[in-house]
């Protein structure tokens, strides 16, 4: 077997080479995974692929502006090294190869961004279910193009306006139960077509102009909207605040109103990835797939001893946990979480102890290949963890349990990682691992029909409420949107009793 | 097979439209930034490596999200050296969050740097240098010949063939005037008739479209159309600026320092704004020289006022170097006003004769000094008599369009007065 390379140069023939050689893991690993296409970039690009999110394409909006800005800056201060890799959920899947990178580097960033996120994105239950690695790209492009349209006919600040609003309600942009329709750039255009027909036909020929005031119904507004007496939504509380907007705003113009539905479906293209709920199972599932890679490279002679400790260095330092009172710590580094979760189900397949058998009977002494697929298919990181992390794990991490009551001023150490503690430990992990853990659970409940006012409901399981300011910003964006006055709450899941309430009647 | 593309052969640039759009929604905060830092900033630093604060304000992203100071929150975290099941620590005092930290951007101000050309254009967005167009035509003898339509009547060098024949087409038409071909057509059937009265009728036609050719010409006085041109002058888009600077005695370290400042920003955005300008640097304490760039901004020199050498200087180079019918002539002068009582009628002189009427705008701008300058140790309620060159100036400024003075008494005026003097004037 000869070697791939030498040295930390890299040409284009190494890198073909070097790939040829992690997609023969990944048959190994029995993969499967979206067709690769790697583009070499110098870190300016890299800065503005960070900026809009990784897409080759996407729609202006001074928010990338900015995000570009502040990427820029933190980097040249040094608080951020620039990712090795980027790579997005497309097909075909798109790697982003810092140029600086040595081949090493290189390599790694192949196995881990094209073969193990490649192999993520194409079979995790929750991309398959809510994006579309196909059609995302055309989408994107007629979302950059409807919303250049727009900006001519009506105007940059117009856009702007509704864009901005549009952007801070994002998180809530998401359906969590239902299943998102498949994307088609072709079916858009059809259907802004018919809609302009439908717009059309209001023309009002006596007075020769377009009557914007006349009440009218329209296939996407108003099917659902009963004129008197009703004043709770007749399918229950609607927790997809941009739908809700885009569906039933009494105001909003069609053109308008295809602007927040682009901005939905952007959100909920990316909600898998947003909000880190597949970030410790992906980064995780990734680094496996490049370490067992690297080490195979190794055995079969195709990397030397040089290129091997190199890749340990970069191993360590992309895993590097440091401990809750290291004055690095920012939390759980999800690349180190994810990999020790999979090496450790691997260890309990292969040589279980006692413990092992008692904790995971089901996995105990089976078969290490097919547990790593279940394992990164079927879950998402609460399911992830609450399923998969060993007493082992937490003891070698020492994981604990801080109760915080804001009130108080104390901490208190509830549980730490012993017989006693280790469900609580292991559930604790999980629940702050889930959606619901960062966004706070707000739904529109009712609208009142004298005065079209929109009622929502901010749920709390524990007390915490909604950062006010944004919280205020917000509900003034949301009323733009809605026309009318809006009004929000916080209320106590448990008890009912309402903490806080913001209203805006813009 | 893997493909593998190369993408930083593509040109830069893809996040302009991004980037631009934040400036814009940024832009007042911008643009005060900016300016205030001129104020502030070290001379030479002007313009360099501006960071510009912005407050979140304009350009925040706010959304629906927790307040971490309240509530009760349940958080793991590794690495436990000591704790036990039911310890309790106290929490650090105001805004203890356990371990991680944000970074280093605070929530409430936005910090970024623009690069030079930004910069200059924040600056000077909204200024020009006054009155290209040259106040009297018949100065000039700069005309350019151009275009202006058609005419009936003209030379034959400018008969305009196309627009000629496309009239005589409409009006043999109109005229029914038989074409060449179809008199060849109708000759041609004529040798083929055998029967003698239709050769006949033929032939009587054949003759009649003959004579109508004859009658109806192919082109007409009537058809004729002329290229028409005309003269319009040219503005003349050359530009000088002198720049001249009092470094007498009386002007002390701030006041030169605010003078600097002054020429800067004049420098600055005759480079940004105009191609073509030339700068001449003229100092003078009682005699005048002319120097380069840095000798003017760095270089110390001291002595008397005379205000009349500069004067006296720029003409000369005006007269020699610059023909008004080329060249529209700038002239910006700092001083504290502070000369010998005398010199102002000289100063008036040449202004009125050489200069005022060449120039196409003179700003004068007096700085002034903190106490009287010739008596640095005045007294207390001394007042500083009203003499100087500022009355001639003001004088000046009343009788002429063209003369524009100003006061300067402090670093951070600078900017207002500069920009009032070249502030764009709507039409």
């Amino acid at each position: 077997m000869s070697l791939l390379y030498t040295g930390s140069e890299w040409t284009v023939d190494v890198l073909d080479r070097a790939y040829e050689a992690c997609e023969e893991v990944g048959r190994e690993l029995k993969l499967d995974w979206y067709p690769n296409s790697l583009e070499i970039v110098s870190f300016r690009e890299m800065l503005e692929i960070y900026a809009s999110h990784g897409m080759p394409v996407m729609y202006e909006h001074w928010s990338f502006g900015k995000s570009y800005l502040k990427n820029y800056n933190l980097y040249r201060k040094g608080y951020m090294g620039l990712a090795l890799e980027m790579v997005i959920n497309t097909n075909p899947c798109v790697n982003y190869l810092l140029d600086e990178n040595t081949a090493t580097g290189q390599t790694l960033v192949m196995a881990h961004a094209g073969i193990g996120h490649n192999s993520f994105f194409k079979n995790n239950y929750l991309f398959r279910e809510r994006t579309q690695a196909d059609s995302i790209v055309d989408y994107l492009v007629f979302a950059k193009r409807y919303v250049a349209q727009c900006e001519e006919r009506y105007g940059q600040a117009k856009v702007e306006a509704i864009l901005d609003c549009a952007h801070s309600l994002m998180n809530h942009g998401v359906d969590k139960y239902r299943k998102p329709k498949v994307l088609s750039a072709r079916e858009e255009e059809e259907r802004q077509k018919e809609r302009l027909a439908a717009h059309e036909a209001n023309y009002d020929e006596v007075w020769g102009i377009l009557d914007e005031t006349r009440p009218r119904v329209h296939s996407w507004a108003g099917r659902n909207f009963k004129p008197r007496g009703e004043t709770f939504l007749p399918n229950g509380p609607e927790e997809n605040l941009l739908y809700f907007i885009e569906k039933k705003s009494p105001i909003l113009k069609p053109w308008q109103r295809e602007l927040i539905r682009i901005v939905r479906k952007v959100a909920e293209y990316f909600s898998p990835q947003t909000a880190g709920i597949t970030q410790v199972a992906n980064e995780g599932w990734a680094t496996t797939v490049h370490y067992y890679a690297m080490n195979r490279f190794y055995e079969r002679g195709l990397i030397d001893d040089g290129a091997m400790l190199e890749f340990l260095n970069l191993h360590t330092s992309v895993v590097y946990q440091p401990a809750h009172d290291d004055k690095r710590y920012s939390g759980f580094n999800p690349y180190h979480l994810g990999h020790s979760i999979f090496m450790d189900m691997k260890r309990i397949c292969e040589d279980p102890t006692e413990e092992d058998r008692y904790w995971f009977p089901d996995y105990a002494g089976g078969d290490w290949l097919e547990t790593w697929h279940h394992m990164f298919k079927d879950y998402r990181d609460d399911s992830f963890i609450q399923q998969f992390l060993s007493p082992k794990l937490m003891r070698d991490m020492k994981m604990f349990v801080v109760d915080d009551d804001t009130d108080s001023t104390e901490y208190v150490i509830s549980k730490v990682h012993d017989e006693r503690g280790y469900r609580d430990v292991r559930k604790a992990l999980a629940d702050s691992k889930s959606p619901g853990a960062r966004i706070p659970d707000v739904q529109v409940h009712r609208v009142d029909f004298d005065s079209r006012t929109a009622y929502l409901v901010h749920h709390t399981d524990d007390g915490t409420c909604l950062n006010e300011d944004q919280a205020g910003e917000v509900m003034d964006n949301f009323s733009y949107l809605w026309g009318f006055g809006v009004e929000l709450i916080t209320r106590d899941r448990q008890t009912g009793a309402v903490i806080r309430g913001y209203e805006s009647n813009y | 097979m893997v493909t593998i593309v190369d993408r930083r052969l593509n040109p830069p640039g893809k996040h302009e439209g991004n980037r631009q759009k934040f400036l814009d929604r940024a832009r007042g905060q911008v643009q005060d930034a900016v300016r205030r830092s001129v104020s502030e900033r070290d001379l030479k630093d002007v313009g360099r490596d501006e960071r510009v604060k912005v407050r979140s304000k304009d350009v925040s992203e706010p959304g629906l999200t927790k307040d971490p100071r309240t509530g009760t929150h349940r958080g793991v975290f590794p690495g436990n050296k000591q704790f036990q099941e039911g310890d309790r620590e106290p929490k650090p005092p105001q805004g203890g969050a356990t371990g991680g930290h944000d970074g280093p951007d605070s929530l409430d101000e936005f910090e970024f740097t623009l690069t030079r050309d930004e910069f200059l254009e924040f600056l000077f967005e909204d200024l020009e240098l006054p009155d290209f167009v040259k106040r009297s035509m018949n100065v000039t003898d700069d005309w350019s010949h151009s275009r202006a339509g058609f005419t009936n009547d003209g030379s034959p060098a400018n008969l305009s063939v196309v627009r000629t024949y496309k009239r005589s087409i409409g009006r043999r038409r109109a005229l029914h005037r038989p074409t060449d071909e179809e008199v060849a057509e109708l000759e041609a059937l004529i040798p083929g008739e055998d029967d003698p009265e239709e050769r006949a009728r033929l032939e009587g036609l054949l003759e009649e479209l003959q004579a109508r050719q004859r009658v109806v010409p192919f082109i007409d006085d009537t058809d004729l159309r002329y290229n028409y041109y005309e003269d319009r002058p040219n503005p003349s888009t050359q530009a000088v600026m002198f720049c001249l600077m009092d470094v007498s005695g009386s002007m002390g370290e701030r006041e030169k320092d605010i003078a600097k400042r002054f020429f800067l920003l004049l420098y600055l955005f005759l480079e940004k704004k105009y191609d073509r300008v030339d700068v001449r640097f003229v100092r003078h304490t009682t005699t005048a020289e002319e120097v380069d760039e840095k000798t003017f901004f760095y270089d110390r020199l001291t002595g008397g006022t005379r205000i009349s050498s500069g004067l006296e200087l720029i003409a000369k180079i005006v007269r020699d170097e610059y023909p008004v019918s080329d060249w529209n002539v700038y002239v910006a002068q700092c001083t504290d006003g502070d000369s010998f009582g005398d010199d102002n009628q000289e100063c008036r002189k040449i202004i009125i004769d050489e200069l005022q009427k060449r120039v196409q705008y003179y700003a004068y701008v007096q700085i002034e000094s903190q106490f009287g300058s010739m008596y640095p140790f005045a007294a207390p309620n001394y007042i500083p008599p009203v003499s100087g060159a500022w009355p001639l100036f003001e004088q000046l400024a009343e009788e002429f369009d063209n003369v524009e003075c100003r006061k300067v008494s402090d670093q951070n005026q600078v900017w207002s007065v500069f920009s009032s003097l070249f502030q764009r004037k709507r039409p």
